[in-house]
């Protein structure tokens, strides 16, 4: 028996071939809806930080579900992983599941964000990959929630899964499940979350098998890579319409060091030059060439049919050139786990490069840093370990036609959703002081940036820590167009006793009963000179508490 | 002896009335226009029209629109938020996410209230509804001034973790009550009694948005009613289905918010029932709007929340999408290409052949121009059309844009079939269920005219014009319950559980449902209690809703819960631990239904009365005139043909066959398929 893809096609008529496209969307909703229902941790059905995608036989992305666009390209390698290391004719079997988190290899990410992937097989064929990927609490190492800027290599970060099969025709290998327990600071957890990925892929199974019951296998295999062909049409028809040159950006991160992308567009290319760079880092700010070719497939999406679905066949005119040993292409043992703040760092910057050609997709800079926020401790209800991963809102920039956005995700987030206050109380041992729009003065122009926050937790119990790590600290995002820039995102802690202490990274701060954590996020970039904006929408601003009446008068030159 | 049961269906262009004999079980139809000013007057126009004398309504059920076009139009009452102080930010802050996810130049949905009519109230609650900070009555004070000072019409309250203690939001309710007389207060622990604030507020928001004009619609209306002669309660349609009194819907408006079309679903539910076909796709067209719902395995697709323009409300509701497009969908001009609606001609002044002084073609307006529609047919001939007006603006329309009037006609059409068709394919295609396993069921003025083209553009073999297709989701009410859904929040895990506090909550919710349904006068005989309890594994977000019985056996329940998790997901994690998050209780009054009506009689002449040229693809044909009263069960006939009757028009394309069934829906399938 071979497993091996038919080679020749038949096609199938239009209308099939829409309803199954449609289904691979639904497939992989469903596939996105049962992770959340199942999941044990609010990271994951809350923030949702997890994707889920299905490739096609050869291991091309065909259908990614809902939540964080960050989350789009980041499971064809661990696929491509699974079928470089296994005989898809010999190896492979129905009800297999494989396992994958290194970065360097597969797993784009960080050690925290766990692959799982299963094969779907019709009539004894490969039909196509599932895979889910979702950012487990804890995966052990040196530091509590697997995280730290100062972790020195991979080893310091956890336990790794290289490309491992963990369900062998059906049959859970129990072993594999007793190391991640054992290795995690949270076992229920962690292996909760394991289920809950293995529901959501099994959920997609059915649902394609159902599929192939109804239409027949042949009719699936067309549908998906005539679906991927017309992503790929759909893709170089919005690519002939963008602006051809070659745009450019630097930056200055929060360590001085500079960085620089240069873009080329053309008639057939998209190309992403990042030779130049800063080496790969000792801390763990360093991103997988993986993770960073998904940067550019986000920035391309955003201005290439940001309306539109995204699958293989639309990331087909990309390129990227970078340097062997970048900060953005870092090499094994490199530490990754804070990777995603150099990710965002160089999303913003390929931002900055297209937004002034491009200003009817891309506003001015944003707070521009997941602000992730890690914390944990003893649960004051229960005393059980207990802790919290969450990435902040923040502030966007004002753009062409409009004013910034206040308090959204970043642009590497997507549909995802903070913690409500009343969750947070019940459920993570804390109280919420204070959640309101950050109201720090800057980022004025003909449109404003939107507001940042002011998150204030307060601790509830003894022994409790911090580690967080957030970018653009020091200079605010940019202005566009004559806008003025914002401010930056930084964390205070306010000790019982008066004490007051600033920081925009820590590892495993220690936390007491009555301190305060006080989360800070940017407000975005101004657009336009701020001489341009309208008297009736400044006096609006005061009332709303946008802007001080002082602060209008320096800006604006305002005066009642 | 009060002997009617009547119902209304307040359209954008017509309001549509079905009146019930429940002694003999005959059923009688009426339309009047609507009239959008005061839409309580078409109530009373067709009231007094279709009853004698109003003393004769036993039961006055009806849908209505106002809160929801209050909303959508942007109409509704200025409201100042009041919200917990140090997190009053979070409803306009919301949730932070981005439906769009690959846009980068984002527009957040617009919110009902401005950062600057939101106000913090000094008072703090813990979790478990514990006071950390007692409520300082003084800090209504300011924003009592305001709401005085500004006039403002509605105030919403939505205090942090009311769900688990009202004390603090009652408190200030009382107090606002007592300083703001004739002010609408709504509080966030009365409205959607659920945890996460920004939703709440959200639903509690849009429960004081839309109240003062609700409250003045439902108090006009029964005050007319009661003026007429009728009995002193109202009932209304509510966005999940069931029934309430208008007494009730003042008090909680946002529950009308889907009132208007939900009588569509539930008259598709009953059509399935007697059917006995389990998936239905039902199309509802009238003159301004296209509404579409699932059934599917014989029920309606119910939701616990849903979002209104990027919105979100807490509110059990039906499924149903809705589209600007109907019969009085306009044509219009853009860039030299043609348009069509989403404005509507409405009621006033209606489509070009009602003489009512429009001008601009309308899609009914094309219908009778291809000869689709009969001069006659509407109303059976009590309103008569304008066909020399109509042909005047289309020829107008069609030199401005070098078409032939008749190519304008056919373009109308099809460009408004193939945005129904989309939306049809939105519900089905677009979530990955095959419409070819639905009936098409239409029904609305328009709907049966255009129900055979919608269906064939997607591939639907079968389609069923019901029983009085002009007044179906009239029709549909008055099979509807009332039906009110408690539930308290009770949190503990399966182990720990103390089996008389449950016991004790449910006997509550049902002692409170059976209050509730004896002020809306059901006897005690006709109520019943549907016990459920919600279920997740520690750790988890999401439950499973588990049904139980009065007495809930816990490990039962427990038990029941991991086979339905197994079900549905695949796994079960047995011997995890298991919580209980919620109590529900469904308090459902049976309302009295109709004995069905006295036989058909048997008629024995031709069911066809005329012959009409009609244009389909282009080509006229000669097509027969068919009465609908005049057909009998199981004859059957092909198509092309016309099928007339009091408030639609059926047209049925070539290719196809029909029959009248057993229970009088007009039954139609593609030849292609049967």
């Amino acid at each position: 028996m071979s497993n091996q893809t038919p080679s020749a096609i038949d096609p199938i008529d239009p209308i099939t071939t829409e309803i199954i496209q449609s289904s691979l969307t639904a497939i992989t909703d469903e596939m996105f809806a049962t992770m959340r229902k199942t999941a044990m941790s609010s990271i994951i059905y809350e923030v949702l930080d997890f994707g889920v995608a299905m490739m096609d036989a050869t291991g091309s992305l065909a259908s990614s579900g809902s939540g964080i666009p960050g989350f789009i390209g980041m499971l064809e390698p661990g696929v491509r992983s699974v079928m470089e290391k296994f005989d898809v004719a010999t190896d492979v079997f129905p009800g297999d599941i494989f396992m994958t988190n290194i970065p360097h290899h597969g797993g784009v990410s960080h050690l925290n964000d766990v692959v799982l992937i299963l094969p779907v097989f019709a009539d004894g064929k490969l039909l196509a990959w599932l895979a889910n990927k979702a950012h487990w609490v804890d995966v052990g190492g040196s530091f509590p929630g697997s995280i730290s800027p100062d972790a020195l290599d991979i080893y310091q970060e956890g336990l790794q899964l290289p490309c491992i099969k963990v369900v062998d025709k059906g049959i859970t290998n129990q072993s594999v499940i007793d190391i991640l327990a054992i290795n995690s600071r949270l076992p229920d957890i962690t292996v909760g979350d394991f289920w809950a990925g293995v529901a959501s892929m099994r959920a997609g199974e059915r649902r394609l098998l159902s599929l192939a019951g109804k239409y027949g296998p042949a009719a699936l295999y067309y549908a998906i890579e005539d679906y991927i062909v017309t992503g790929e049409a759909m893709s170089r028809k919005a690519l002939s319409g963008l602006p051809k040159g070659t745009f450019e950006a630097t930056d200055i991160t929060d360590e001085g060091l500079k960085i620089q992308a240069t873009i080329k567009i053309s008639d057939d290319e998209f190309l992403v030059d990042l030779r130049g760079n800063p080496p790969q880092r000792k801390d763990a700010l360093n991103a997988s060439f993986d993770a960073t070719f998904v940067d550019v497939q986000m920035i391309y999406k955003a201005i290439a049919g940001a309306q539109t679905f995204a699958n293989a066949g639309t990331f087909k005119p990309l390129n990227v050139i970078v340097d062997d040993d970048s900060m953005f292409a870092a090499k094994y043992p490199a530490a990754m786990s804070v990777y995603y703040e150099t990710s965002i760092m160089l999303f913003d910057l390929l931002w900055k490069a297209l937004a002034p050609v491009m200003p009817e997709c891309l506003p001015a800079g944003h707070y521009a840093s997941i602000c992730g926020t890690f914390m944990g401790g003893p649960h004051p209800e229960t005393g059980k370990d207990h802790s919290i991963v969450e990435p902040q809102i923040g502030g966007w920039g004002g753009s062409i036609d409009r004013d910034g956005l206040n308090a959204l995700y970043t642009g590497y987030h997507g549909d995802t959703f903070n913690v409500p206050v009343e969750v947070a109380e019940q459920r993570n041992g804390l109280m919420i002081d204070r959640l309101c729009l950050n109201e720090e003065q800057g980022g004025e122009g003909e449109y404003i940036g939107g507001k940042g926050i002011n998150l204030d937790y307060r601790i509830l119990r003894d022994d409790w820590w911090i580690t967080m790590a957030y970018v653009r600290s020091k200079n605010g995002p940019w202005g566009l167009n004559g806008g003025l820039k914002g401010t930056t995102n930084y964390i205070k802690v306010l000790r019982k006793d008066g004490h007051e202490e600033r920081f925009s990274s820590c590892t495993a701060l220690p936390l007491s009963k009555g301190d305060v954590v006080q989360v800070v996020t940017a407000n975005g970039g101004g657009y336009g000179s701020p001489e341009s904006r309208p008297r009736a929408k400044v006096l609006a601003d005061i009332k709303n508490g946008y802007i001080t009446k002082k602060r209008a008068d320096e800006i604006y030159g305002f005066s009642e | 002896m009060a002997k009617y049961r009547i119902s209304a269906d307040i359209g954008g262009t017509f309001t549509d009335f079905v009146i019930e004999d429940k002694t003999t079980g005959d059923m009688k139809i009426g339309k009047v226009p609507t009239t959008p000013d005061n839409p309580a007057r078409g109530v009373l126009n067709g009231v007094k029209q279709l009853v004698d004398n109003a003393k004769d309504i036993d039961f006055f059920v009806h849908g209505t629109t106002v809160g929801l076009n209050a909303f959508l139009e942007r109409r509704g009452a200025r409201v100042l938020l009041l919200m917990t102080s140090g997190i009053s930010d979070t409803y306009t802050i919301a949730r932070g996410h981005r439906e769009e996810l690959y846009k980068l130049h984002y527009r957040k949905p617009d919110q009902l209230v401005p950062r600057r009519d939101v106000h913090g109230v000094e008072e703090r609650l813990g979790w478990d509804g514990t006071v950390v900070i007692p409520l300082d009555e003084s800090s209504l004070l300011p924003i009592i001034d305001k709401v005085k000072a500004e006039n403002i019409p509605a105030v919403a309250v939505c205090l942090l973790h009311a769900y688990s203690n009202p004390a603090h939001e009652q408190r200030v309710g009382e107090i606002l009550a007592a300083a703001l007389p004739g002010v609408s207060i709504s509080l966030s622990h009365e409205v959607a009694p659920e945890w996460r604030e920004v939703e709440r507020a959200s639903s509690t928001v849009m429960d004081a948005y839309v109240a003062p004009v609700v409250e003045l619609y439902l108090s006009t209306l029964k005050k007319e009613l009661v003026g007429v002669g009728m009995k002193e309660t109202v009932h209304v349609m509510r966005s999940n289905g069931g029934v309430m009194t208008d007494a009730h819907a003042s008090k909680h408006p946002i529950t009308t918010l889907l009132s208007g079309p939900v009588g569509g679903s539930i008259g598709g539910v009953e059509l399935s029932k007697s059917t006995g076909i389990k998936n239905l796709l039902c199309v509802d067209m009238g003159g301004t709007s296209f509404d579409l719902s699932l059934v599917v395995d014989g029920q309606a697709e119910l939701s616990s929340e849903t979002v209104l323009q990027g919105l979100p409300l807490l509110m059990s509701i039906i499924n149903i999408e809705t589209v600007g497009a109907g019969g009085g969908s306009l044509a219009w001009v853009e860039n030299g290409g043609l348009r069509v609606g989403p404005q509507s001609a409405g009621s006033q002044p209606g489509p070009v052949c009602y003489g009512r002084g429009g001008t601009q073609p309308t899609i009914t307006d094309a219908n009778l121009f291809l000869g689709r529609l009969g001069e006659g047919s509407l109303l059976n001939g009590e309103m008569s059309l304008d066909t020399s007006a109509t042909a005047l603006a289309f020829k107008k329309l069609a030199s401005e844009i070098g078409l032939s009037d008749i190519q304008l006609a056919e373009g109308m059409i099809s460009i408004g079939n193939a945005k129904m068709a989309d939306a049809m394919r939105t519900i089905t295609v677009g979530r990955g269920i095959d419409p070819r396993g639905f009936t098409l069921v239409a029904f609305g003025g328009a709907g049966p005219m255009h129900a055979v083209e919608l269906a064939r553009e997607l591939d639907i073999g079968q389609i069923i014009i019901p029983q009085f297709p002009g007044t179906f989701s009239a029709w549909g009410m008055l099979q509807s319950d009332i039906r009110h859904d408690l539930n308290v929040s009770y949190y503990a895990l399966s182990d720990d559980i103390d089996h008389s506090i449950v016991a004790g909550h449910f006997d509550e919710m049902r002692t409170a449902g059976a209050a509730v349904l004896t002020e809306e006068n059901v006897a005690v005989e006709d109520m019943s209690f549907n016990f459920s309890v919600d279920l997740r594994y520690v750790g988890q977000e999401y439950t499973i809703n588990v049904p139980v019985s009065e007495g809930v056996d816990i490990d039962l329940a427990v038990d029941c819960f991991h086979d339905l998790y197994e079900a549905r997901y695949g796994h079960a994690l047995k011997g995890s631990p298991v919580e209980f998050i919620n109590l529900r209780v469904a308090a459902i009054g049976q309302l009295e239904r109709s004995p069905s009506g006295s036989e058909t009689t048997k008629n024995t002449g031709s069911p066809i009365i005329n012959h009409r040229g009609i244009i389909f693809d282009g080509e006229t044909h000669k097509t027969p005139i068919f009465k609908r009263d005049f057909m009998n069960e199981g004859q059957l006939f092909t198509s092309p043909a016309v099928i007339e009757e009091a408030s639609a028009t059926t047209i049925i394309p070539p290719g196809y066959g029909f029959r009248l069934d057993a229970i009088g829906n007009i039954v139609i399938q593609s030849e292609a398929i049967s």
